[in-house]
């Protein structure tokens, strides 16, 4: 595989290429998913072939096949080449530098404990009927559905500036729903996806079993709750609701190149313009820190090296609530005026061109070891929210209105009864000034997401957004339903 | 690949099986998408990709197994993979078995015009397009793409089923300061593209849109374009599922037989639409034929989509899911729909759209690339962006207007629409 990778990059630059990197890539992966008490989807997947990333002229070019042998390799190379002189056509005057990455030659594999496909079908399919029987047990449940999947992508990079690294990346997720019903009415209640870079212990450690009658009776619950009273009011949100708040807001924000307009099209562009990094700005309070770690155990952005070969970095997003940097690829990096990448360039798959992604962006926990609990006891008036529901934001990552999972009013401190449909709106930098408690790192989880979308044509990517949990004041909440 | 490999696979495939029944999907792309921002293209990608499924059935169990190898060695590879899969399946107490033969309507949406276009000539196209973006002092955005696809089912029960087509797509942005206009033109045949038009109209109203004013949120009456409605209106096909209903769990609970949309209003999905032709293979039903479906007619619910175990169960019509469809209309286009219209907001494209509550189709989501104040048949000037939470059921209910309908996103053909009270819930900054 690594000499197909070489051998792509090599016919490549005899074909003319100024640059060229290829990707060999093969997928596997396993999902069981079942409905009800009937197994829906049993299967295994399993994909290969050859990218190869060509620049000519200062015009990219990229071409992929789904065979991988040398002369599929070969095939791909010169396509690309052909591609780049057509780019070249309307390239303009800025041609695309790269910036610069010393080559690399390594390894990179995810730590895992038990290999998720060791597993039999069987046994995951067991595991996740009992579930739904579980589920279905609790009146007033008419639907249960749960589903888990197991990802090995093992993959081979080459460039023509000498990098060498072969990656072996590993992740496992798992998540189930109950769905509750009653006259005219319906709700839902899940034990949320949680994917890590890990192996089945992850899965393992959830004890998914054991929680699958508490979500089926909350769901019920939720039928008979209480509306929340609208207005503006304090909001307490838990880590599995808040990395998408962080995700949306703070994540897609600070991609460089949306900043600079290639998302304008499709995924929309940024608030965080280049002058909030050179002139300051204000994001959030002063005790927001956002930092990404593509280093970080586990995450789902953690890879060893991004698709472009630069190394998995640490760095600063956000810090005492002050803007500090954006993620970046190797094409991007130097209009904000870095000297290197941080390494956010990467691929859905060997068929699609390395984008700027988000990195593992993580909230840190606050200094002291405050628990949830301390932050709901500063709360006269407020609703807390566990979990996903409707998320929205605009193209330029400002305006935002989220629902959640499971929602419960706080009453003088303390958290209280339930209530349903509750959704939140803000804006960015409002709702980032307005927390003003964060809890301890006993409390900091690493959730993340493996289908946030984008680009085109549409690419799917993982990371973690980890977070701990927050206190944030006079939002603005309002009822779900008319 | 083509029929005939089809054809000798599955026969490989039932010759070597060790199991009851087996099929196989296969899926092929070649496609080429170039990209441009910035007045320049900043991506170009060319994929040639092929994905095939093979599912094993015995006993009332399936296992499946997917590959990317499709010589005789990695089908027989997936087959075995499918095999052992299976027998470490528990029993589905909802299988349904493989159907037999199929006769598939005739849609023709293979257009060599598009096969057939280069890198080059899209490279061409955009330079043109881009340069003449810069002129404006405005940056251009968008995709040009082409591509020719193909699907390919078999099984050993004998359905045998295959359909090639082609799609095109031009796409542009135009962004200044203060302002953005977009529009997009997508079809199976290219010649039916017009890029020139297609950037024309993201100029004219990322022109009119600048020096945008801010506006109240509140209900307005509101001109949707029937690209807006195409885009709420997937949200709706998706829940229009038969058993959620049946369930207690959708919005469509007892509503079959029921008057919920304007009288003015017919919603039907038909792989033979002249004007909105559609894939005649259902894929989410084991690769049957797909018939015409009335969803809605002069308003009342007729069908809901109904899976091929749902229909067994309840013992009612198996109807395809429709998330490709035609809706009825008016005669006027989106200019004489303005020239109508005293007061109001008119909305271009919506962004991020999402349930906020799926039992009353409710959605969120928010204007994009052109919102205008109308008076006395004109746009007055730009507002800025807002974000909405309104149901379309409750619009399409009341309607004050509907227009020609127009073909979006290749699968929809749908008219814009005039409402009286649309909810913009809050504004954003720009």
């Amino acid at each position: 595989m690594k000499d197909l990778a070489e051998r792509a990059v090599e016919a490549a630059r005899l074909a003319g290429a100024d640059y060229a990197d290829s990707r060999v890539l093969i997928v596997l992966d396993q999902t069981v998913q079942v409905e009800d008490l009937s197994p829906k989807f049993i299967g295994d997947q399993h994909d290969a072939g050859i990218g190869v990333r060509v620049l000519k002229d200062g015009a990219w070019g990229f071409a992929s096949i789904s065979r991988v042998d040398k002369r599929s390799a070969e095939k791909a190379a010169k396509e690309a080449v052909a591609v780049a002189k057509a780019s070249a056509l309307a390239v303009g005057r800025d041609k695309i530098i790269l910036a610069p990455e010393s080559p690399h030659i390594g390894c990179f594999e995810t730590k895992v404990a038990i290999d998720p496909f060791s597993i039999p079908v069987d046994e995951k399919t067991a595991l996740l009927l009992r579930i739904n029987a579980t589920m279905l047990k609790v009146k007033g449940i008419v639907k249960a559905e749960a589903r888990t999947r197991a990802t090995r992508r093992h993959q081979f990079f080459a460039s023509s500036e000498g990098s060498s690294i072969e990656t072996l990346i590993t992740s496992v997720n798992a998540e189930y729903t109950a769905v509750a019903a009653d006259k005219g009415d319906s709700q839902t209640r899940s034990l949320l996806d949680f994917p890590l870079n890990k192996g089945w212990e992850h899965i393992l450690s959830r004890k998914m079993e054991d929680q699958a009658g508490r979500i089926a009776e909350e769901a019920v619950a939720k039928l008979s709750a209480a509306y929340p009273e609208e207005g503006l009011i304090d909001l307490i949100l838990d880590p599995s609701h808040l990395a998408l708040t962080i995700h949306e807001s703070v994540g897609h924000a600070t991609e460089l190149d949306r900043v600079l307009g290639y998302e304008a099209n499709f995924a929309g562009t940024s608030f965080v313009t280049l002058d909030k990094k050179e002139q300051g700005f204000k994001y959030g309070s002063d005790l927001i820190h956002f930092v990404a770690d593509n280093t970080l155990e586990g995450g789902l952005a953690t890879t060893g090296w991004d698709d472009e070969g630069v190394a998995c970095q640490k760095w600063d997003i956000i810090k005492n609530g002050m803007f500090k940097n954006y993620s970046s690829t190797r094409e991007v990096a130097m209009r904000a005026g870095y000297n290197r990448s941080f390494g956010s360039g990467r691929a859905d798959s060997y068929a699609s061109m390395p984008i700027n992604r988000i990195p593992n962006l993580c909230l840190m926990p606050g200094e002291k070891e405050i628990s949830p609990e301390e932050l709901v006891a500063g709360v006269k008036k407020g609703i807390c929210i566990e979990g996903r529901g409707s998320w929205s934001i605009d193209q330029r990552r400002l305006n935002f209105q989220f629902g959640g999972d499971v929602f419960y009013e706080i009453k003088n401190g303390k958290k209280d009864r339930m209530l349903r449909d509750v959704i939140y709106q803000s804006v960015t930098p409002d709702f980032w000034g307005a927390v003003d408690g964060i809890s301890g790192a006993a409390w900091w989880e690493p959730r993340g997401f493996q289908n946030c979308g984008k680009g085109e044509p549409m690419q799917t990517a993982q990371m973690t957004n980890g977070a701990p949990w927050i206190r944030v004041r006079n939002i603005r909440v309002s009822r779900g339903k008319k | 690949m083509n029929t005939e490999w089809l054809k000798e696979t599955i026969r490989l495939v039932e010759k070597r099986k060790d199991v009851a029944d087996a099929s196989l999907f296969l899926v092929v792309e070649n496609e080429n998408l170039t990209r441009f921002a910035e007045n320049r293209i900043t991506q170009n990608t060319t994929r040639h990709r092929i994905q095939l499924q093979v599912t094993a059935v015995h006993n009332k169990r399936r296992g499946m197994s997917e590959t990317s190898d499709v010589s005789s060695r990695g089908v027989l590879a997936a087959l075995r993979k499918a095999e052992a899969i299976v027998k470490l399946t528990p029993e589905d107490p909802e299988f349904v078995d493989l159907p037999g033969p199929q006769r598939y309507p005739i849609v023709r949406r293979f257009f060599d015009q598009t096969a057939n276009l280069t890198v080059e000539a899209k490279a061409k196209v955009i330079a043109k397009l881009t340069a003449e973006a810069a002129s404006r002092k405005t940056t251009g955005s968008g995709i040009f793409r082409s591509g020719d696809y193909g699907l390919y089912m078999a099984n050993t029960a004998g359905l045998l089923a295959d359909h090639a087509w082609t799609e095109a797509e031009f796409s542009m942005t135009a962004q200044s300061a203060d302002s953005s206009g977009s529009a997009v033109g997508q079809d199976e045949d290219a010649a039916k593209i017009n890029p020139e038009a297609v950037a024309a109209e993201a100029f004219r109203f990322e022109e009119l849109g600048r020096n945008p004013r801010e506006l109240k949120p509140g209900a307005y009456k509101t001109l949707m374009t029937a690209r807006s409605l195409a885009e709420l209106m997937p949200f709706v096909a998706y829940q229009m599922d038969r058993r959620a209903a049946d369930e207690g769990r959708s919005f469509f609970k007892n509503k079959i037989g029921k008057k919920i949309l304007s009288s003015k209003i017919d919603i039907s999905a038909d792989p033979k639409d002249r004007l909105n032709p559609g894939l005649p293979i259902d894929l989410y039903n084991d690769g049957i034929s797909r018939k015409k479906a009335v969803l809605i007619e002069k308003g009342v619910l007729r069908n809901l989509w109904t899976r091929r175990y749902w229909a067994k169960k309840k013992r009612v019509p198996m109807v395809s899911p429709a998330l490709a469809f035609s809706m009825s209309g008016g005669n006027k286009s989106l200019e004489e729909m303005i020239r109508k219209m005293d007061r109001g907001l008119l909305v271009m494209h919506l962004w991020y759209i999402r349930y906020v509550n799926p039992m009353d189709l409710i959605l969120t989501g928010t204007s994009r690339d052109g919102l205008f104040w109308v008076e006395d048949g004109r746009i007055k000037h730009a507002v800025k962006h807002m974000r909405f939470n309104e149901s379309p059921m409750r619009m399409l209910k009341n309607p004050l207007a509907l227009g020609l309908p127009e073909r979006r996103q290749g699968s929809m053909l749908l008219p814009s629409v005039l409402v009286k009270d649309f909810n913009w819930a809050s504004g954003t900054t720009f």
